[in-house]
């Protein structure tokens, strides 16, 4: 069995691709298509989000904030 | 005057000639439910109101689920609508703390791997010959959240709501029975015995109010579909961290998120009439949802396991299980299964981060699944 490409790409919809029909595709196509999208794209959105943790922990560290406090 | 009394009479015993034995097993069904969530304390907010809907909804000729019968009602204004699920993420939102996430967010992907069960069962409610959005709502219980699975069968396989939200609920109040002996399957004596250092890394406010504004943002970009679960959960954190609107938060997690539970139990107990519940499906179903947890809580363990090996063995591999939405619960297993091996071992904290990145993970997976299905044309 090999996933078509096409399918990859259309499920991707950062890349706004014109829907394939649903009659086009096998269900272990869609299978195999929606775990493979499904888990890397959990997985990077969580990466992503940590980055995104760090960068706002970075920005407004508790430390400087204390101060502030202890300044008013 | 003899013919009034027998009509009259064949009146009162309508409801014992239409009673079948399919009725009867569902009334044993619902009252199973009720002794589950009473004497056993498993969801009992979720399984009281779903079994007695059960048992109202199967007493024949009471007209709960016809039109406006007064379960259709509700059913009709909050889950066909969506609303009911929506409106608890407000109050999960509002009751949940992020803080152990934000202390240690590296442990966030496992709460990614503790998701991984959803995708594997869907390859396996293919194979036994569910069609493709049947699949996706029994894969969904591996999100191991009610509402998140509650949203999903709703729009996509509302006749198998009922199966789908009853193996949801008591799957995740069966975590402490499922997860100990994966646990101890999957890991070593010395990976068990692991000691974490401290996770205390104390967070500004301020990051701790942008957090759900930017969770929010960033997720409904990469996954609009899922925006309406993402943002509601991120709605309810944003009120409790802002501390400007103690009313609505308290509102939220009380007196809202009371009411539609009560609601949403009712609805759900009522979409399990004989005829739709009484089938080969819906023990599949159920076979499903604990695999699909099964693998959420393998899949955790080898993240945690493979992070373990690239720290080092700073990371104890068994909170890789607590990635999984079963908040607090899976937290502290994984916290009572570590002290089993090492009693100088302190996992709570560390798990509880993972379990509150599997809280966020399991809605971003099920939005994630979304977005992919529209993408590739099937929602």
């Amino acid at each position: 069995m090999r996933i078509d490409d096409r399918y990859l790409l259309s499920s991707i919809s950062l890349f706004d691709q014109v829907p394939l029909k649903e009659e086009e595709m096998d269900i272990w196509t869609f299978g195999f298509t929606v775990a493979l999208i499904g888990m890397g794209g959990t997985m990077l959105v969580l990466w992503l989000m940590s980055l995104f943790i760090l960068l706002l922990k970075k920005i407004f560290p508790y430390q400087a904030e204390e101060s502030t406090a202890k300044k008013g | 005057m003899e013919s009034a009394l027998a009509s009259g009479l064949q009146g009162l015993f309508l409801g014992i000639t239409h009673l079948g034995w399919d009725h009867v097993v569902m009334i044993i069904i619902g009252s199973l439910l009720l002794y589950l969530g009473i004497r056993k304390g498993y969801e009992p907010l979720l399984l009281l109101p779903i079994g007695f809907g059960a048992i109202l909804v199967n007493i024949p000729l009471t007209g709960f689920m016809e039109e406006e019968g007064f379960l259709r009602f509700f059913y009709d204004i909050g889950i066909r609508t969506e609303i009911f699920p929506l409106l608890i993420f407000v109050g999960i939102g509002a009751m949940t703390d992020f803080q152990p996430l934000l202390e240690n967010p590296k442990i966030i992907l496992l709460g990614a791997a503790g998701q991984f069960g959803i995708f594997l069962t869907l390859l396996l409610a293919l194979a036994v010959g569910f069609d493709k959005l049947d699949a996706v709502a029994v894969s969904i219980i591996g999100a191991c959240d009610g509402p998140t699975a509650i949203y999903v069968s709703s729009k996509f396989a509302p006749h198998m709501l009922g199966a789908v939200s009853v193996a949801a609920y008591s799957y995740m109040s069966l975590v402490p029975l499922i997860q100990p002996p994966i646990m101890r399957l999957l890991t070593t004596e010395r990976e068990k015995k692991i000691v974490m250092g401290a996770a205390k890394r104390p967070v500004s406010k301020t990051a701790k109010i942008l957090f759900p504004i930017v969770v929010t943002v960033f997720a409904s970009i990469f996954a609009p579909k899922g925006a309406p679960l993402i943002g509601t959960v991120m709605l309810g954190n944003l009120m409790k961290e802002s501390g400007v609107v103690d009313r609505l938060k308290s509102a939220s997690e009380n007196e809202i998120t009371n009411i539609v539970t009560l609601l949403l139990g009712l609805c759900i107990g009522a979409t399990m009439e004989a005829a739709k519940f009484l089938q080969k499906e819906t023990l599949i179903i159920l076979v499903l949802g604990l695999v699909a947890i099964c693998l959420d809580t393998v899949m955790g363990l080898l993240l945690g396991k493979l992070m373990c090996l690239l720290t080092g063995g700073k990371i104890n591999p068994l909170i890789g299980a607590a990635g999984i939405s079963a908040f607090p619960m899976s937290a502290r297993v994984v916290q009572a299964e570590g002290q089993k091996y090492n009693k100088k071992s302190y996992l709570l904290m560390h798990a509880m981060s993972a379990n509150a990145a599997g809280q966020i993970g399991s809605v971003i997976a099920a939005a994630v699944m979304l977005s992919v299905l529209a993408g590739m044309g099937i929602i």
